[in-house]
C-alpha cells in the first residue's frame, strides 16, 4: 500500500512537471528558401529544390513536435517576384534565405525585423564585422549573414600551355594588370587552337554583372561610391569601361555576349572556344567539377583562379556577395517570434554554415565556423587573395540597388553594338539612376 | 424610378441567375483587380504597404515625361502588332481558303498542325526558337551558310538574329507569328463554312472566276469574322511577353523592350508596384482604343 501510494505522487510530481512542455501552444513557421543548396555535392541524396532545407526542418520538428515549419524552394528568377508580390499582398514567409542584393531592398522598405533586438549578443559577436556592416541598414541588422561567394576569374591554364603561353598566366602572384591581359588574351586568339573569344561574357542580363564590373573596379572606378551615390560620373569608371570595349570590339569577348545566356558561357569554356570567364569556387568546384565528371568538357582543363585585371597602379579586390536569413514582420506575437528566432539559429548555426560552405564552396559567415574546406588549396588561396586585395564595393545594401542593376544590361549592350560610346552609356546611366532612386 | 428599377430586376431575375456563374468571377478576378490596378496607380507602392502614399498623377507623368525606356517600349508594342497582326491575318486567310476545299481528313491534319503551337508550351518553343536563331550553334545560320546566302548578307559571318538590334524584334516578330497562326485559321475555316454554296454557284454561272468569287463573295461574308479575329489578335499581340521573357529579356539594348515586359520589370520585379499599374492602365487605354477604332472601322463595312 505505501509503495502504491509512492507510485501516486511520483507520478503526480511527473505529470506537474511536464505539464508546462506539453502545454506549449503550436507555432507555425514559414520559411522560404534561396536554390544554393538545391544540390548539395556532398549530400547526393538531395537532388531536388530545398529537399535539404526540408530535411533541416524535420530536424528542428522532431527536437521540438509543437513546431510546424513549412519550407517552400525558389528558384532564383521567382526569388524577384515571388517573395514582393508576396509582400506587397500582406503574406510573406517569416524567415527567407536570399541574396544580400534582394534582401536589402526589404531592409530599405522597413519590412524586416531588427535581428539585433531578438539574436542572443555571443551569435552576434560571431559573424564577420564586414558582414555585419554590410547587413545594418539604418541602424537595424535586416537579416543574418550566412555565407557568401567570391568573384575573380576562372583561367583554362590547359589551353594556354598548349599553345605555349602558359607563362602568360600570372600562376604565382594571380595578378596582372590590364595590359598582361589584354597580351595574354589576344595571343591565346591568334594561337590558332581554337580559341575564338578568350573571355567569355554575358550582358544579356543583370546576372553577368559582376564580370562586368571588375574591369571597371580593376580602373579603379566604382559603379556605388561608399555613401551610395551611383559611380558611373567617374573617370575611373569610364577608363574600366573603355577597356572592356575595346576587348568586344577586338573580338577578345564571345560576339553574342549581348544576348548569351550563363549556359552559354560555360559552354564557351567546357569547349575551349573560350579560355577565362568569371567566377570563383562554386564556378571552379560545382560548375566545372560537375561538368567534368559529367564529361561535358571537351578540351583539357586545368582552371586556375587569378584576380581580375587591374590598371597600373591600381590593386583589384575581390567581388564577394553574402548571403543571409531574413525574418520578414508579421506582427508575430513575442512567443512566435521566440520559436521563429529559434529556428533561425538551428538553420545559421556554426554546424550549419560548415554544412552549407563545404557543399556550395562559399565562405561561413560565423567566425567559429572555421575554415571548412581548408585542405582545398584554391579556397585558401582566395582567403589569402581576399585579405592580401580586400573586397570591391558592390553596393549590395544601397537603396535602389537592386533597380539600378537591371537598368545597365541595355546600356552595355548599346555600348557593345555600336549604339552608344562608353561616355553616352554612363551618362544614360546616371540619368536613369538619378530618376530611378528619385521615384 | 426605385419601384420601376425593382421591378425590372424582378422581372429579369431569371436572366441575373443564368449569367451569376459568368459574372462573379469575372466580378472578382477580373473587375476588382482592374480597379484595384487603377487605384493603385495613384500610389507610390513597394513591397511596405504602411508606405503606400498617394501621389495622384506623378507615376503618368514620370512614364510619359522622364522614363527612359517606357516610350521604346510603346514603340516596340506598336511595331509587333503592326507587323505581325496583318501578316497573321493574311496567312490565315490564304491558308484557310487553300485547304477549305480539302477532303475532312486533310483539313483536320492542317488545323492541327497550324494549331499546335497553340498548345504547345511557351517555354518549349521559345528554348526551340533560341535554339534556331543561335549564333554559334543555330538552325538558321546553318542553312544560310548552306545556300551562301551569309556571304551575301553578311559578308560570310554568322548573323546574331537576336544579338543585334536591326534584327531582334523582327526575329521575335517571327516567333510571335508562328504562335499566332492556330486560332484565326479555325476561325476563318468555320467562317468559310458558313457562307452559303449555292452564291458561289450562282456567280460561277454568271462567268464568275475564282478570284472575282473571293473577292466579292468570300471576303465580304468572312467580314464578321475578320472583325472578331482582328480584335482578339490585336488584344493578343498588344500583349507579347513570354518570348520577350525568354528569349531577350528586352534586349539587345533595348530592342525588344514591350509594354507587358516593362510592367513586369518594373512593377514585379522592381516592386514599383503603383508604377507598373500605371503602365498597365496606358496599355488598356491603349488596347480599348484600338478596338473600338477596329470595331467602328469594320462595322461600318458590315452594315
Amino acid at each position: 500500500m505505501k509503495h502504491l501510494r509512492l507510485l501516486l505522487v511520483l507520478a503526480a510530481v511527473l505529470v506537474v512537471l511536464l505539464a508546462p512542455a506539453q502545454a506549449q501552444e503550436p507555432v507555425t513557421i514559414t520559411y522560404w528558401t534561396d536554390p544554393a543548396l538545391a544540390q548539395p555535392i556532398s549530400l547526393p541524396q538531395f537532388t531536388e529544390l530545398a529537399e535539404f532545407e526540408t530535411w533541416q526542418a524535420e530536424q528542428f520538428m522532431e527536437m521540438h513536435p509543437h513546431v510546424t515549419v513549412e519550407v517552400r524552394g525558389l528558384d532564383w528568377p521567382d526569388l524577384a517576384t515571388v517573395v514582393p508580390t508576396a509582400l506587397a499582398a500582406g503574406d510573406p514567409p517569416d524567415i527567407l534565405k536570399d541574396y544580400l542584393g534582394r534582401t536589402s531592398g526589404y531592409g530599405v522598405e522597413g519590412v524586416t525585423v531588427d535581428l539585433f533586438d531578438h539574436l542572443p549578443q555571443e551569435d552576434i559577436d560571431d559573424l564577420l564585422p564586414g558582414l555585419i556592416q554590410l547587413y545594418t541598414i539604418d541602424g537595424a541588422l535586416h537579416a543574418m549573414p550566412t555565407y557568401f561567394w567570391n568573384h575573380a576569374m576562372i583561367v583554362n591554364k590547359a589551353l594556354f600551355d598548349q599553345a605555349g603561353l602558359g607563362d602568360m598566366i600570372p600562376v604565382d602572384d594571380r595578378d596582372w594588370t590590364f595590359d598582361e591581359f589584354y597580351a595574354a588574351a589576344t595571343a591565346i586568339k591568334e594561337a590558332g587552337i581554337g580559341v575564338d573569344f578568350p573571355y567569355t561574357l554575358q550582358v544579356a542580363s543583370e546576372q553577368g554583372d559582376y564580370d562586368f564590373h571588375a574591369f571597371i573596379w580593376g580602373a579603379g572606378g566604382e559603379i556605388w561610391n561608399p555613401d551610395c551615390t551611383p559611380g558611373f560620373d567617374d573617370p575611373k569608371t569610364l577608363a574600366g569601361l573603355e577597356f572592356v570595349n575595346t576587348l568586344y570590339q577586338e573580338g577578345l569577348i564571345n560576339s553574342d555576349a549581348t544576348t548569351a545566356a550563363y549556359a552559354d558561357q560555360t559552354n564557351n569554356l567546357f569547349t575551349g572556344k573560350s579560355a577565362i570567364m568569371g567566377g570563383g569556387m562554386g564556378v571552379l568546384n560545382n560548375t566545372i567539377g560537375n561538368a567534368v565528371k559529367n564529361g561535358e568538357v571537351t578540351v583539357e582543363m586545368d582552371p586556375v583562379i587569378v584576380t581580375y585585371p587591374h590598371a597600373e597602379g591600381e590593386v583589384s579586390g575581390l567581388g564577394v556577395g553574402p548571403s543571409g536569413f531574413a525574418v520578414f514582420d508579421k506582427g508575430r506575437s513575442d512567443y512566435e517570434m521566440e520559436w521563429i528566432v529559434k529556428f533561425l539559429l538551428f538553420l545559421n548555426s556554426s554546424e550549419s554554415q560548415v554544412t552549407y560552405t563545404q557543399n556550395n564552396s562559399q565562405f561561413p559567415a560565423r567566425a567559429s565556423a572555421g575554415v571548412p574546406l581548408a585542405e582545398d588549396e584554391n579556397y585558401a588561396l582566395t582567403l589569402s587573395l581576399i585579405q592580401e586585395r580586400g573586397t570591391e564595393n558592390l553596393g549590395l545594401a544601397c537603396p535602389g540597388f537592386y533597380e539600378v542593376r537591371i537598368s545597365q544590361p541595355p546600356h552595355w549592350q548599346a555600348m557593345f553594338l555600336g549604339q552608344e560610346t562608353p561616355e553616352q552609356a554612363l551618362e544614360a546611366l546616371a540619368s536613369e539612376a538619378e530618376f530611378i532612386l528619385d521615384m | 424610378m426605385l419601384k420601376r428599377f425593382r421591378t425590372r430586376v424582378w422581372e429579369g431575375r431569371w436572366g441575373y441567375i443564368f449569367i451569376a456563374p459568368a459574372m462573379i468571377p469575372f466580378a472578382i478576378f477580373t473587375a476588382y483587380p482592374l480597379a484595384q490596378g487603377l487605384l493603385l496607380s495613384f500610389y507610390k507602392a513597394g513591397v511596405n504597404r504602411d508606405k503606400w502614399k498617394y501621389i495622384g498623377l506623378k507615376n503618368y507623368s514620370n512614364l510619359l515625361t522622364r522614363d527612359p525606356v517606357f516610350p521604346t517600349a510603346i514603340k516596340n508594342t506598336f511595331l509587333f502588332v503592326l507587323g505581325v497582326v496583318p501578316a497573321a491575318m493574311v496567312i490565315c486567310l490564304f491558308v484557310a481558303v487553300l485547304i477549305y476545299p480539302l477532303s475532312q481528313r486533310k483539313q483536320t491534319f492542317f488545323r492541327a498542325a497550324f494549331y499546335m503551337p497553340v498548345v504547345s508550351a511557351g517555354v518549349v518553343l521559345a528554348m526551340v526558337w533560341v535554339y534556331i536563331y543561335s549564333q554559334e550553334y543555330g538552325l538558321l545560320n546553318y542553312i544560310f551558310e548552306s545556300l551562301g546566302l551569309l556571304d551575301l548578307l553578311n559578308e560570310g559571318e554568322k548573323i546574331g538574329w537576336l544579338a543585334q538590334t536591326n534584327t531582334a524584334l523582327l526575329s521575335l516578330a517571327i516567333v510571335v507569328l508562328s504562335w499566332s497562326l492556330g486560332q484565326p485559321l479555325i476561325l476563318f475555316l468555320a467562317g468559310l463554312g458558313a457562307i452559303p454554296e449555292p452564291l458561289y454557284d450562282a456567280a460561277k454561272i454568271d462567268g464568275a472566276n475564282s478570284w472575282q468569287s473571293f473577292w466579292k463573295i468570300t471576303l465580304p461574308l468572312l467580314r464578321p469574322t475578320m472583325l472578331f479575329v482582328l480584335v482578339v489578335l490585336t488584344i493578343a499581340v498588344f500583349q507579347v511577353f513570354v518570348v520577350v521573357q525568354l528569349m531577350t529579356l528586352g534586349g539587345p539594348a533595348n530592342a525588344t523592350q514591350t509594354i507587358v515586359y516593362r510592367i513586369w520589370v518594373t512593377g514585379i520585379v522592381g516592386s514599383k508596384f503603383g508604377y507598373g499599374s500605371a503602365m498597365a492602365v496606358i496599355l488598356l487605354s491603349i488596347v480599348s482604343v484600338v478596338a473600338i477604332v477596329q470595331f467602328k472601322l469594320l462595322d461600318r463595312q458590315l452594315t
